[in-house]
C-alpha cells in the first residue's frame, strides 16, 4: 500500500520515497518480486516487456508497475524522443549488514 | 552468453575462496576467458591464492566503488599464475578487494553503491570479453550477497557435512528461490573419505530439492598448502581436483 496520493506529481514522489533494499525485495509478493528481480537483471524495460514477462495484459502490468513506483522499488525513466516511459529498479547503497531473517 | 557464477555459503570457512580459484583454473583449462572477483570486502582473501602480495596490490574493487578508478584499472591479468601450460589455453583476471584497514573500515562504516557493482560487472564482462565471471562472496546473507545471488546465472552453494551448515543452507536455498536464481547447485566440501558419497548426495539432494554438483573430499595436503597456491595446479590428480574439474564440466555444459 502506498502512503502517497497517486495524483502527486512524479518528481515529488520520487524524492520522498526512500530507495529500497534487497531485504525488502525479498518480502515482496510473488508477482511484484518477479518484476523487480527480472528488472535488476534487465537493467531497464518497457511496459510491453513487463506484460510479456508476466503473461498478462498491459493494463494489469501497468497497475503493478505503478504500485512498485509508488512504493519506491521502481522508477520511471523518460528517454528523450520516446513517448513511453521505461522502468528501472531503485536500490539503496547499504552497508554490509546481515539481513534479518524473517522468512 | 557470458555466465555469472556466485560462490557462496551460509557459514564461513567452507572453502569458497579455494573453490573459486580452483574452478577458475579448470575453466581456463577449457579455453575460457574468466575473471574472479573478491566481493568479500570485509575479509578479503582471494588474492592470496593467486600469490598477489600486499605490496604488489595497486588499485582494488574499493577504489572503483568509491569512484577513484575504472573497474578495468582495478582488474589484473593473473593468467601466468596458472603456469605456462594452462596460460596457453585461456585467460584469467582478478579483481581484488583492498586489505588496507582504513579501506575495510570505510566499507563497514559507509557501505557502497550496490548498483555501481552491477554496472561494474557488466563493464568487466564486455571489456574483457569474459565467458565467466566468478564472484567470491562474504558468508551469510547481507545486502551485497543478496545482490550477487540475484544477478547470478548460477549460484554455487557450498556446505560441509555439518548440522549448522545444513540449517543455514536451507535458509539460503529459500532465499535463492525467492530471488529466482536461474540455476542453483550445491557443493559439499570437506567430506571425510569414509562417508558414503552416494547416500550423502541423495540425502542432501532430497533435503533441499536441489542438485548436488560435486562432493569434494577433505584433504590434508590442501590444508598444508594453506591457500598459498591453487591446489588443482600442484595436485591435479587429487580427488579434490578431479571433483572441481567435474564441477567445471557441469558448469560449461549447463550454459
Ligand atoms: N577440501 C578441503 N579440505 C581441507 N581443507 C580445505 C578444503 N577446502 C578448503 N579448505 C581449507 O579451509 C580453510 C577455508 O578455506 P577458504 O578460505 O577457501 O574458505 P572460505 O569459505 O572462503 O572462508 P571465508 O568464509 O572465511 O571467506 C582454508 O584453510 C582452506 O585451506
Ligand atoms: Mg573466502
Amino acid at each position: 500500500m502506498s502512503v502517497f496520493d497517486s495524483s502527486q506529481p512524479e518528481q515529488h514522489r520520487r524524492d520522498d520515497v526512500p530507495e529500497r533494499t534487497m531485504a525488502e525485495v525479498l518480502a515482496l509478493p510473488h508477482e511484484a518480486r518477479t518484476i523487480v528481480t527480472w528488472l535488476v537483471r534487465q537493467r531497464e524495460a518497457g511496459l510491453s516487456e513487463v506484460a510479456a514477462l508476466l503473461e498478462q495484459d498491459e493494463a494489469t502490468a501497468q497497475t503493478l508497475l505503478t504500485d512498485l513506483v509508488a512504493q519506491g522499488f521502481v522508477q520511471e525513466v523518460l528517454n528523450e524522443g520516446e513517448g513511453q516511459p521505461r522502468y528501472r529498479v531503485r536500490l539503496a547503497a547499504r552497508r554490509g549488514r546481515q539481513v534479518p531473517l524473517d522468512l | 552468453m557470458p555466465t555469472i557464477i556466485s560462490i557462496h555459503s551460509y557459514r564461513g570457512g567452507t572453502g569458497k575462496s579455494n573453490l573459486t580459484a580452483n574452478l577458475a583454473n579448470s575453466l581456463v583449462q577449457q579455453g575460457k576467458r574468466v575473471a574472479v572477483v573478491d566481493t568479500d570486502i570485509q575479509a578479503p582473501g582471494l588474492h592470496v591464492l593467486f600469490g598477489m602480495d600486499t605490496q604488489q596490490m595497486g588499485l582494488t574493487l574499493n577504489d572503483y566503488l568509491y569512484g577513484r578508478c575504472s573497474i578495468e584499472q582495478a582488474t589484473y591479468d593473473v593468467t601466468d599464475k596458472l603456469g605456462p601450460q594452462v596460460a596457453a589455453m585461456g585467460t584469467l583476471y582478478l579483481l581484488p578487494s583492498s586489505i588496507k584497514a582504513v579501506e575495510i573500515t570505510r566499507v563497514l562504516r559507509e557501505g557502497y553503491e550496490v548498483n555501481l557493482l552491477i554496472d561494474g560487472f557488466r563493464k568487466l564482462i564486455k571489456t574483457f570479453h569474459l565467458d565467466y565471471l566468478l564472484i567470491d562472496t562474504h558468508p551469510g546473507l547481507n545486502e551485497e550477497t543478496l545482490l550477487s545471488i540475484l544477478i547470478s546465472d548460477i549460484l554455487l552453494l557450498i556446505l560441509r557435512p555439518d548440522q549448522q551448515d545444513f540449517q543455514g543452507i536451507a535458509v539460503t536455498v529459500e532465499v535463492a528461490r525467492k530471488l529466482k536464481v536461474k540455476r542453483l547447485l550445491l557443493v559439499v566440501n570437506k567430506v571425510l573419505p569414509k562417508l558414503d558419497k552416494v547416500s550423502l548426495r541423495q540425502q542432501v539432494q532430497t533435503a533441499y530439492d536441489t542438485p548436488v554438483a560435486s562432493i569434494l573430499p577433505v584433504s590434508e595436503e590442501l590444508i598444508e598448502l594453506g591457500s598459498a597456491g591453487i591446489f588443482s595446479i600442484t595436485s591435479p590428480d587429487h580427488p579434490y581436483s578431479q571433483g572441481v574439474r567435474e564441477l567445471a564440466a557441469q558448469v560449461v555444459n549447463s550454459a
